[in-house]
């Protein structure tokens, strides 16, 4: 069997357009959380964001019609992806490109309401009632003939195998939260049999549009005002309220083991194993899903759960979530983990939670520092994780990387350095 | 990356089928419809579509796109009655002793924003040309179902719910070749141990307004005014577009010693899968077919299959200008002179194309032509394409002995899928 | 939105202007790189997708609906099978008609052996402007009278269509491809003579 090892990382967030300006602000505790700015939003109560800061496409995009197509989270994955590539030294025009897989999670792209605003108001009858005649006739004529192609779920995936020309074995998945780290699963899988020697793989997301907010709002999810605002995420503390929203970006270049010693390559980590479960959140038996995952994870990669240093979770400040993750981790049994999470720093960035928390491992594990959970002054006492309070200076062998949906999928990956 | 070493690679059989289509959703009649050149394309009902420039698709009949009750998007219905006929086809009925967390659900499917669904208070939700966003959060409020239509897990969730399917639980978007990718993915996952049980292949309705109108403005759909039976016309010269469908095609994958075990029926064996990119556009593919080509040398290699193994192709075959001529190029460059002699037929001159569910579908079909020894036709070819010169079973069924298949999907983005089937034949 | 004046006439400088600015915009170039002989595919490297994006914003700049259909493909289908195109390639009789129907295009492309699917890559500047001008031409054509009431019908701002000041009776104009398939039949008639 083929070992598959880290050897590139990209990260577009909140906190920095690169993952090394990422990670830097991530230890040192900074936080992207702001109050948020966007004009749909502006009727509704007050929420809070965390806002990848803006990017120059035309300095940062070769390819034109990429530029006028993709939407703005699509933009971050083609940067973080580029990243990756280029940390991993596969520069552009590198051959390897041709087969390497390419393996993305998203979800349905924003397709703004503003869109069809227009076309609405051109589509009512007198009596103010949408006419399908009248939008035949008058509303289609207004509508951007290219609104489907920028809708796409993989425009992403297209975007970068357009712009890296990176046109290996593939997969987009938009499978909710845990695309991102399902998308590592099955690339370290591709490379394991042999499909491929390197293959990217990462999630994008952004929830920062209207329908995110009103639905995430309405779900009690999120996080109201708080000063300052990055205060405002405080998971498993007494005081939790939930979230920011977020968006962003994250990809890591796999490779197999022997491809990247024979090239000399950085190894940050290797993937040790990975498992996916399914149990709706009201099934009486839920909470033996996220463990479960954990504890196959384990399995497949030959570890012990007393050998585990590490768990990178979600900690979305949420009650019932906050809840299963320590209810997780006390029935894995991994009495020595540090627990550590990045949603009160970079929000909730959805499809690309689960590839962030993946890059966080390896480059922790490559650092040997453990990046701060935030916020968590006042614990509850139910939730006795031994969190990672600052940044914990450790030479960590096994992290766990686990990611949950909030419809009931769970991911779990393995990664160990030596 | 399952901890267990198998010493040899397991085997992926697959055991049950179900199906929801334009002609029906029993696969007897669905097949001899298909053999006797019935095509399934009509006027679109499900709304007006009278003032539309195209206003036919292939259409499931109202009888199987009825609501539980649940206010289910057509999508999701087709997928649960789809996937009912391909459990209760697998014998699984009562659980039939499955290991839960060693049996998942992939499948290939797309939401859009139907908007239809929100226009009952239009002039309401509008503020000049924006949004009047507290209006939107009443009217959300009011009606909640309109949200989560973005989430596409959704769909793999609402169908793995009443099943005992706890382990891998996967949406794949990859426009028109998700279901194939999705096939492809849990081919792999039970092949290498992860699981022992896949229900997989795709579900999907695009005729709603904003889809048609979607693909309306991209030039993609055929605008034929005649006959809409003869519409979808795949590698014919005077071809303009794709026909819309929709519908699901199900299956249920299981490694060979689990089917065994339960004493299920073996239909076909899954002997390989492969992906590739074009890395050139958007909509176009690439010029000289080199992606889908890639593809299928993958799925080849995956399957350690030689070209000139391979008895019949379903294709892809869109009926559009530029797929059709490609698709024709890469099976050329693939299989080389060999490619003459290897038949080719595209279902979606009867079915049009089903997108996210089309190698669903497709797949479920080329499993019978397999089983049945008949190679389903390519209707409507009566205007032979210099450029496409494949025997593509033109307009009649034809008595065949395929023992090896490849099914193709190509998609918008660029992304292709090929499947290697190869038929049952106990040992 | 801002329309041009349906009123007065337009000039071909205005129209080449407005031309420029959309594709300049749709393909996100430089003012200055795009000349009213620059091919789009050949020289300035458009696509598919640009050509809808270029249509739909000079649709709306001028209100006209620009013809969707390879020309010579529909007039195939009025002037019989294998006339204009065979197997294809362009007939020496379509050859003929793109020559006096294109004159904005160097005549000597139009060689024998061309495919009809390579025309549309030969489009440039200049024949968008030359058809926007026949379509505005066309509109300025049509009868300004209600069918309907007799009164006077104005242009709509939104869509191509005149609608009654009075009755609110409405009247779609003739698409692109409408009057680009009569250009090419009386073009053709007159070649014939």
């Amino acid at each position: 069997m083929n070992g598959v090892v880290v050897t590139g990382v990209g990260v577009v967030s909140a906190l920095g357009l690169t993952a090394g300006e990422h990670f830097d602000r991530l230890l040192r505790g900074e936080s992207g959380v702001a109050l948020l700015d966007h004009p749909d939003a502006a009727e509704l109560p007050s929420l809070l964001e965390a806002r990848v800061p803006p990017i120059d496409v035309r300095r940062t995009i070769e390819q034109r019609l990429l530029r006028k197509i993709l939407a703005p989270s699509a933009v971050f994955s083609v940067l973080a992806a580029g990243q990756a590539l280029a940390d991993a030294g596969i520069p552009p025009g590198d051959g390897r490109r041709r087969d390497c897989g390419l393996y993305v999670g998203s979800v349905q792209l924003d397709v703004d309401f503003n869109l069809f605003a227009p076309v609405m108001r051109e589509s009512l009858d007198r009596q103010g009632r949408f006419d399908l005649r009248l939008f035949v006739q008058r509303g289609m004529k207004v509508l951007d003939p290219l609104f489907m192609v920028k809708a796409l779920p993989n425009s992403g995936l297209c975007g970068i195998t357009i712009e890296h020309q990176v046109t290996g074995p593939n997969i987009n998945l938009a499978n909710g939260t845990v695309s991102g780290l399902q998308a590592a699963a099955l690339a370290a899988a591709a490379i394991r049999r042999g499909d491929a020697d390197l293959a990217l793989a990462g999630g994008f997301d952004s929830l920062l549009h209207i329908e995110c907010m009103v639905e995430h709002l309405l779900a009690g999810r999120v996080a109201g005002q708080s000063d300052p605002p990055h205060r405002a995420c405080r998971p498993f503390d007494l005081e939790r309220q939930g979230y920011a929203l977020g968006e962003g970006a994250a990809f890591v270049l796999l490779e197999s083991e022997r491809h990247a010693a024979e090239r000399g390559a950085r190894v940050y980590a290797s993937v040790l194993g990975a498992a996916h479960t399914y149990l709706p959140p009201e099934h009486a038996e839920a909470g033996e899903a996220l463990p479960n995952a954990a504890r196959n994870a384990l399995a497949a990669g030959g570890c012990g759960p007393d050998e585990v240093d590490a768990v990178f979770g979600d900690g979305l400040a949420l009650e019932a979530e906050d809840l299963q993750e320590c209810a997780a981790w006390q029935a894995l049994g991994a009495s020595r983990a540090v627990f550590t999470a990045a949603t009160p720093a970079v929000g909730f960035t959805g499809a690309a939670s689960g590839s962030l928390s993946l890059v966080h491992a390896a480059m922790a594990l490559e650092r040997g520092v453990i990046p701060p959970l935030l916020n968590c002054d006042r614990p509850d006492p139910r939730c006795a994780l031994p969190l990672a309070h600052g940044p914990v200076e450790r030479e960590c062998r096994r992290a766990l990387v686990w990611n949950s949906d909030w419809r009931g999928k769970r991911t779990a990956l393995l990664v160990g350095r030596g | 990356m399952n901890g267990k070493d198998h010493p040899r690679p397991r085997r992926v059989v697959v055991t049950g089928m179900g199906a929801v289509t334009s002609l029906g959703a029993d696969l007897d009649g669905i097949w001899s419809a298909l053999l006797d050149g019935r095509s399934g394309v009509a006027e679109i009902r499900q709304f007006d579509s009278r003032p539309f420039p195209v206003r036919i698709g292939s259409e499931v009949p109202p009888e199987l796109a009825g609501d539980d009750g649940r206010l289910l998007p057509r999508a999701a219905r087709f997928g649960l009655e789809a996937l009912r006929r391909a459990w209760r086809d697998a014998a699984l009925d009562g659980g039939a002793g499955l290991d839960p967390w060693r049996s998942g659900l992939c499948i290939g499917c797309s939401s859009f924003p139907v908007m239809e669904d929100r226009v009952d208070n239009v002039r309401g939700l509008l503020d000049g040309d924006r949004l009047h966003t507290a209006n939107y959060l009443q009217e959300i409020r009011r009606r909640p179902e309109l949200l989560g239509q973005r989430d596409m897990a959704a769909v793999s969730a609402l169908l793995s719910e009443g099943y005992p399917l706890r382990g891998l639980s996967m949406t794949v978007q990859a426009a028109c070749t998700s279901a194939t990718q999705a096939i492809g993915e849990s081919f792999q996952a039970i092949r290498r141990g992860e699981a022992d049980l896949m229900v997989t292949g795709g579900t999907d309705s695009l005729l709603s307004v904003a889809c048609l109108t979607g693909f309306t403005l991209l030039g993609a759909l055929s605008a034929w005014q005649g006959d809409p039976a003869v519409a979808s016309r795949p590698f014919d010269r005077k071809r303009d577009g794709f026909v819309l469908g929709e519908g699901a095609g199900i299956l249920v994958l299981e490694e060979l010693e689990h089917a065994r075990a339960r004493g299920a029926e073996v239909r076909a064996e899954i002997l390989g899968y492969g992906s590739s990119s074009d890395g050139y556009r958007f909509t176009d593919m690439h010029p000289e077919g080199l992606g889908a080509a890639r593809c299928m040398q993958a799925a080849l290699a995956s399957a350690g299959l030689a070209p000139g193994e391979i008895d019949y192709i379903n294709a892809h075959g869109t009926s559009t200008p530029l797929n059709d001529r490609i698709e024709t190029l890469a099976i050329k460059r693939v299989l080389g002179e060999h490619a003459y002699e290897v038949p080719v037929s595209s279902n979606k001159s009867q079915l049009g194309h089903l997108i996210c569910a089309a190698g669903g579908i497709e797949m479920i079909l080329t499993v019978l032509t397999l089983q049945r020894r008949v190679l389903p036709p390519t209707l409507n070819l009566e205007h032979p394409d210099p450029e496409c010169d494949l025997d593509y079973v033109p307009n009649r069924c034809r008595p065949a002995e395929p023992r090896v298949a490849l099914s193709n999907s190509f998609g918008f983005g660029g992304q292709n899928g090929t499947l290697v089937v190869r038929r049952w034949e106990e040992a | 939105m801002s329309t041009l004046s349906q009123e007065r006439i337009v000039t071909p400088e205005e129209v080449e202007e407005k031309v420029v600015a959309a594709v300049e915009h749709a393909l996100d170039l430089d003012p200055g790189q795009v000349k009213p002989e620059s091919s789009l595919t050949e020289d300035l490297g458009a696509e598919s997708l640009d050509f809808l994006d270029i249509a739909f914003n000079l649709e709306r700049e001028f209100n006209v609906q620009l013809p969707r259909l390879d020309i010579l493909q529909r007039a195939t289908d009025h002037f019989g099978e294998d006339t204009l195109v065979k197997d294809g390639v362009v007939t020496e009789r379509g050859l003929d008609l793109l020559r006096k129907g294109m004159p904005e295009i160097d005549p000597a492309r139009f060689r024998p052996g061309l495919k009809a699917t390579e025309v549309a890559a030969m489009f440039n500047v200049a024949t968008f402007v030359r058809i926007i001008l026949r379509l505005l031409e066309a509109k300025r054509e049509l009868p300004r009278e209600c069918p309907k009431c007799g009164k006077t019908m104005i242009e709509s701002e939104v869509t191509p269509e005149l609608v009654c000041e009075s009755c609110d009776e409405s009247v779609p104009m003739p698409t692109g491809d409408e009057i680009l398939l009569r250009d090419i039949i009386s073009l053709d008639t007159a070649l014939d003579r």
